[in-house]
């Protein structure tokens, strides 16, 4: 009996080293991972790449062009745009990871809850789920941001409340499907109690569409991030943030183009890598599709 | 890449800009950056926005010039028996858009509306028509108005469109109110508002003036509130004028077929300081702010350089300003900011926040103060609130300090006292300084232009030296036009007057 719960952990979920080398044997995992890397690199050793202080005002450099001393050229107040690119990633991550951080647990824990325990408290947090679902996320976000003020903590809860449903209602699939396989049965009959059941033998088997959930709601916060700022209520000025350098630049659009492509450019780009690497993420650990 | 973006926004314009493309006749085309807020009424809206139609549908007793001085509309002559009656002489051949024609009575039912508490009209203040006391209808066309004390400026402030003349019958059939009705005299009649995309005026064939006749079928209105697209509708010929913003005045500098139109306004940008509340309470501490402020770099990063540097009274008001740039406070001066910062208890300077909104310029002139006031050990936190918060703050009284862009107003009785004067509605600080309030009430109770103006000045100059202000420019604004528009000369005291304003065909 003990036997048969081993091979189902590991099917599920390989040792990280074998996960990272099959990622990295798919070219699309690749893709991802490099282009996740250099963003991480970018945010975490910000302060060295930047050049320029991202709040430096410079009359006398404004609006210029690309140049060897600007690279990609300057704002209308003379700012370095390539700095505030590389410092707005770190804005871009923080809040990604600290959203998804929020949206993440609350999402494993109700999920969970919901999932193991069935019933009338399922319906319950399934119903608030499904109510916060139905509001288009970014609609959400405003209006939670309205009502606590712009700031970047409250981009982060409002972010990571927005995304709880989708956690929630992935464990509690996973969690639903786990149940009713033979080795919880198992454990139950040999009198084991829930709460071990469910850190000791559930937990593990959702981990893997968790993972990837949580790859791919990146992405997502992180572009929510961007079109909160973009509409001047997410981070407050003079802290870059890809979407309100983007909208920054809107006036400036004709005259100084590259306001516009480089906060667009890597807004694609990072966004592109995280739902690359989540796919190719989904593809190693979903024994399923390997078939 | 420029031709690109040009051509990619035009297709943008030519399909929400559609009904401009077959618009037929005698049309002027005006792309604006907001739409009317709320709707029409000259009494109670004071939207800049919502101005511009009014300003074509509706008339005031006198108007003002340029230059500041009271000139004849509905009334053609005026007399002032003694310093608070005023007998008007009205225009015998002045028809409302309805056909009837406008009489005494008409005036006085005007003012009657807007002393109304119930209207909630904006010139119900002494610095509009507040003042009034009683206004007899002495034959069908002279009025005379008689007020409750002396107040100077009470001529020229009948010329604003708070003190519009509206037709009784025309509020009475809406209920009260004129937000969506067209009571009015002027050369424009009220057509199609269609919210968020355009306001249409049509001529109105009887207007009594051959000198202000409407020269064009009809003056529509796009709302283009993304400056980019109002500049591509411009290039495009979608729209033949378009408000301007200073970021784009380089792009169509060598462009044949565009020309630039530009008046100095009445208006101020600054940094407006709460002295009830630590640390702006000490006097100290407000001199160091005023004394960290490089104007000069703020007016060219916030204003594309096209601004004045300027106080609360701006040199569009003419005799009324004084010379800021003499007064101590305006050079910036970095190690006397932080000497008084150190006397005032904060030699590592403190941390403070600072409220923005509404407008690029406010924004902009915030983010570069938080960088200049940074050089004294003062850490700002730049806060860019939406609208109603930014609102909020205005009326609760409730920052630190605030970037506001006010009006000055025609004349000092609103520049000085509306803002500065004990318990005055827009006095947001809460200031007060005994010595300003006696000079205010001094001004308004002569009507001797000289010593108003020695008042109002040492008033200015006893706000400007207490430094609970940080005014910083006044605004340049500006029009781009089809070169095929001619004869529009827009200035601070009617910047949307089409009077006589043809488009060469």
């Amino acid at each position: 009996m003990k036997r048969k719960n081993k091979p189902v952990k590991n099917r599920s979920l390989p040792g990280n080293e074998s996960v990272l080398r099959q990622l990295w044997r798919d070219p699309m995992g690749r893709a991802g991972m490099i282009g996740v890397g250099l963003v991480i690199l970018m945010a975490v050793f910000a302060p060295w790449i930047a050049q320029y202080d991202v709040a430096k005002m410079n009359a006398r450099a404004k609006l210029t062009g690309p140049s060897a001393q600007f690279w990609f050229g300057t704002d209308h107040f003379g700012r370095d745009v390539f700095s505030r690119i590389v410092y707005g990633a770190r804005v871009s991550l923080e809040v990604g990871i600290v959203a998804v951080g929020i949206a993440a647990g609350f999402g494993y824990l109700l999920g969970m809850i919901a999932g193991f325990f069935e019933g009338k408290i399922e319906t319950v947090i399934m119903m608030v789920m499904d109510v916060i679902f139905a509001f288009p996320s970014i609609l959400l976000a405003l209006f939670i941001v309205s009502a606590l003020g712009p700031s970047i903590i409250n981009t982060m809860i409002a972010i990571g409340i927005v995304n709880i449903p989708v956690f929630t209602r992935t464990v509690r699939a996973s969690v639903k499907t786990v149940k009713s396989t033979d080795y919880i049965a198992n454990a139950r009959s040999i009198g084991l109690k829930k709460m071990s059941i469910l850190f000791k033998h559930v937990t593990p088997n959702v981990l893997a569409p968790f993972t990837v959930q949580a790859t791919l709601a990146l992405s997502g916060a992180i572009l929510t991030e961007a079109s909160m700022s973009f509409l001047g209520l997410g981070i407050q000025p003079p802290n870059p943030s890809w979407g309100s350098m983007l909208s920054d630049a809107r006036k400036y659009m004709e005259r100084a183009p590259w306001l516009v492509l480089f906060p667009a450019l890597f807004i694609i780009l990072t966004i592109l890598s995280f739902n690359i690497l989540g796919d190719a993420l989904r593809d190693v650990l979903d024994p399923k599709l390997k078939l | 890449m420029k031709k690109l973006f040009a051509l990619a926004m035009a297709l943008v314009l030519a399909l929400t800009l559609l009904p401009a493309a077959v618009a037929e006749g005698n049309v002027l085309r005006y792309g604006v950056d907001a739409d009317a807020a709320g709707g029409f009424d000259p009494h109670t809206i004071s939207a800049v926005a919502s101005m511009r139609m009014i300003g074509q549908m509706y008339n005031t007793l006198v108007d003002v010039d340029e230059n500041l001085n009271v000139i004849p509309e509905l009334a053609t002559s005026w007399e002032q028996p003694d310093d608070t009656t005023y007998i008007f002489h009205l225009a015998e051949n002045v028809t409302f858009h309805n056909g009837r024609k406008m009489t005494a009575e008409d005036v006085k039912y005007s003012f009657e509306r807007i002393l109304d508490p119930a209207t909630g009209a904006l010139g119900n203040s002494s610095s509009y028509a507040g003042d009034i006391d009683t206004v007899e209808v002495i034959d069908d066309y002279t009025v005379k108005i008689t007020l409750k004390n002396i107040n100077a400026p009470f001529l020229a402030n009948l010329s604003s469109s708070y003190c519009s003349i509206v037709a009784k019958e025309v509020v009475e059939a809406n209920d009260g109110s004129l937000l969506l009705a067209d009571g009015g005299t002027g050369p424009y009649t009220l057509g199609e508002w269609v919210p968020d995309n355009s306001v249409t005026v049509k001529a109105y064939p009887d207007y009594f003036d051959e000198a202000g006749k409407a020269t064009f079928d009809a003056i529509e209105f796009y709302v283009l509130t993304d400056a980019s697209a109002r500049l591509a509708a411009l290039r495009t010929g979608a729209v033949d004028l378009i408000v301007a913003d200073t970021a784009m005045l380089d792009l169509v500098e060598n462009d044949q077929n565009i020309q630039t139109i530009s008046y100095q306004s009445r208006n101020y940008t600054g940094l407006f300081l709460n002295p009830n509340r630590a640390p702006f309470d000490n006097e100290k501490v407000r001199q160091a702010v005023n004394l960290a402020l490089n104007r000069e770099e703020i007016i060219e990063f916030a204003f594309n350089g096209k601004a004045l540097v300027s106080g609360f009274v701006p040199a569009s008001l003419g005799h009324w300003a004084v010379d800021v740039t003499e007064n101590e406070y305006y050079t910036q001066n970095i190690e006397k900011a932080k000497a008084l910062l150190a006397e005032a208890g904060y030699p590592n300077g403190f941390e403070t926040n600072i409220i923005v909104g509404l407008l690029d310029s406010i924004r902009d002139t915030g983010l570069v103060v938080e960088q200049q006031l940074a050089e004294i050990g003062i850490k700002v936190n730049v806060m860019d609130v939406e609208r109603g918060q930014y609102l909020d703050a205005w009326n609760g009284h409730d920052f630190d300090i605030m970037v506001c862009q006010n009006g000055a107003g025609s004349d000092p009785s609103r520049a000085v006292a509306f803002f500065f004067k004990t318990g005055s509605s827009a006095n947001i600080q809460d200031y007060s300084n005994p010595r300003v309030d006696e000079l205010c009430e001094l001004a308004v109770a002569t009507s001797d232009t000289a010593k108003r103006e020695t008042y109002y000045k040492e008033a200015i100059n006893l706000i400007l030296n207490d430094c609970v202000v940080a005014i910083v420019a006044s605004p340049q604004e500006y029009f781009l036009a089809s070169t095929a528009l001619q004869g529009f000369a827009p200035n601070a005291s009617n910047a949307n007057n089409f009077s006589g304003v043809t488009l060469a065909k």
